[in-house]
C-alpha cells in the first residue's frame, strides 16, 4: 500500500518542479511513476493521458487525481491534487506579495517586457501543436479559420461557451 | 524616480460577494478549460480584463508571462495571482479552489463511472470539434498579444529565434526560451541612457 505522504511527495515535486504548465509534466510524471515507482503500468498511464486532455480543467490535476484516484481511491486523488496545486498557490502567493514593485522596478520591469515576445511565441507554437495533435482533417482547420474570424468580427459579443459547444457538435456531425 | 505608480498590483480586499464571484469565475473557467491550460486565456480575459474590469489588459498579460515564469499548471498560476490581486489571501484559495474542482470532480465521475470514456467514438469526434475552436480562441489571443507587443528589433528578434527553437528543437523547455527573454529585455534596459525610465512611460498610454 502506499502511502499518502509518499503520493503527496511525489506530485509536490513534480508540481514545484516543472516549468512551463501542466502538459510538461506528462514526460516527468511518466518518468516517476511508470519507470521509477512502478505504481502505474505505462498502457495505463497513456489512458490517464488521454483521457486528462478531454477532459475540463488543467491537465495537471486531472493526471494527479487520476493516479491518486486509481492508487488510494477519493482520499488518495485529494491528497494528489493538492500536492500538484500547492507549490504553484504557494509560489504565486509569495511573488504576489511583492508584485505591487513589478512595474514600479526598472529591472523587473524591463524583464516583463523582455518576456513578452517569448510568450507570443509559445503561444504561437501552442496553437500549431494543438492544432497538429488535435484535428483529424483538413477542413477542421479551415473551420477553425472561420470561428477565429467570427470572434475578431464580433468580439466581446459572441459567447465562448456557445462557440465551444458549436464546435463540438460539429465535430460529432463532420469528423469521421 | 518613478512617482507616477501606473500599475501597482496589491493584494485586494473584497466583499463577501466578490469572493464567491471570483470562485464562481474560475469554476466556470476551469470547468470549460478542455485541451490544457492555453485553451483558457481568452475565457479569462473575458470575464476579468472585458465584463468584470478587475484587471487592464497590461496587467492582465504580465500575470500570464508570470504564470509562465513560475512552476506548476499555468491555470492554477493564474488563479491564484489574480485572486490575490482581487481578495487577497482568501481570494487566492478561493480562485484556486474554483479552478481545481472541476478537473477533480470530472475525473472522479468518469474514473468511477465511465471507464471506457475515451474509447467512445462519439466523444472523441465531439472532443475533436471542441479542439477546433480552441484552436481559434489560442489564436485570437496569440493575435491580440501581437498587435500589443511594442515591436522592436530586439523583440522580433526574440520572437523569431523563440520559435524557431520551438519548431526546431525538440523538448526544450519553455523555462530556458522565457529566462532568455527577460535576460534580453534586461540588457536592452543597461544600454539605453540613465534615467530614462522607460518601461513608465511606454506603458502610459
Amino acid at each position: 500500500m502506499i502511502s499518502f505522504l509518499a503520493l503527496f511527495g511525489v506530485f509536490f515535486r513534480i508540481g514545484m518542479f516543472t516549468f512551463g504548465g501542466g502538459q510538461a509534466m506528462i514526460p516527468l510524471l511518466q518518468k516517476d511513476l511508470v519507470l521509477n515507482l512502478a505504481w502505474v503500468p505505462m498502457k495505463e498511464f497513456l489512458d490517464f493521458v488521454a483521457i486528462s486532455e478531454i477532459t475540463p480543467g488543467p491537465v495537471a490535476i486531472n493526471m494527479a487525481t487520476f493516479v491518486g484516484y486509481k492508487l488510494r481511491g477519493l482520499t488518495g486523488a485529494l491528497v494528489t491534487s493538492l500536492g500538484v496545486i500547492l507549490p504553484s498557490f504557494i509560489i504565486i502567493l509569495i511573488i504576489a506579495t511583492v508584485a505591487h514593485t513589478f512595474r514600479t522596478n526598472r529591472w523587473v520591469s524591463a524583464f516583463l517586457d523582455g518576456l513578452q515576445p517569448v510568450v507570443l511565441a509559445l503561444l504561437t507554437y501552442a496553437v500549431y501543436s494543438i492544432a497538429m495533435g488535435g484535428i483529424p482533417a483538413w477542413w477542421g482547420y479551415i473551420a477553425a479559420v472561420g470561428i477565429l474570424l467570427l470572434i475578431l468580427k464580433y468580439g466581446k459579443k459572441l459567447n465562448l461557451f456557445l462557440v465551444l459547444l458549436a464546435a463540438g457538435g460539429l465535430g460529432l456531425l463532420m469528423f469521421r | 524616480m518613478e512617482q507616477k505608480k501606473l500599475i501597482t498590483y496589491t493584494a485586494g480586499h473584497a466583499s463577501i460577494r466578490k469572493q464567491l464571484l471570483l470562485f464562481w469565475i474560475f469554476f466556470i473557467i476551469g470547468a470549460f478549460t478542455i485541451g490544457g491550460g492555453y485553451a483558457m486565456i481568452l475565457l479569462m480575459k473575458r470575464y476579468l480584463v472585458d465584463q468584470y474590469h478587475w484587471l487592464k489588459d497590461e496587467e492582465f498579460y504580465d500575470m500570464l508571462a508570470i504564470s509562465q515564469v513560475t512552476p506548476g499548471p499555468i491555470a492554477v498560476n493564474m488563479a491564484t495571482f489574480v485572486g490575490y490581486t482581487q481578495g487577497g489571501v482568501l481570494g487566492s484559495v478561493l480562485a484556486t479552489l474554483g479552478v481545481s474542482i472541476p478537473a477533480v470532480a470530472v475525473i472522479i465521475v468518469i474514473a468511477v463511472f465511465f471507464p471506457g470514456f475515451k474509447d467512445n467514438i462519439w466523444v472523441q469526434r465531439f472532443f475533436a470539434g471542441v479542439i477546433v475552436g480552441v484552436v481559434a480562441q489560442i489564436a485570437t489571443i496569440v493575435l491580440d498579444l501581437g498587435k500589443r507587443q511594442k515591436w522592436t528589433i530586439v523583440s522580433a528578434v526574440v520572437c523569431a529565434a523563440s520559435l524557431g527553437i520551438l519548431f526546431f528543437v525538440h523538448q526544450v523547455s519553455p523555462i530556458w526560451l522565457i529566462l532568455g527573454g527577460g535576460l534580453v529585455g534586461v540588457i536592452v534596459e543597461t544600454l539605453k541612457p540613465h534615467g530614462a525610465a522607460p518601461a513608465t512611460t511606454k506603458r502610459a498610454s
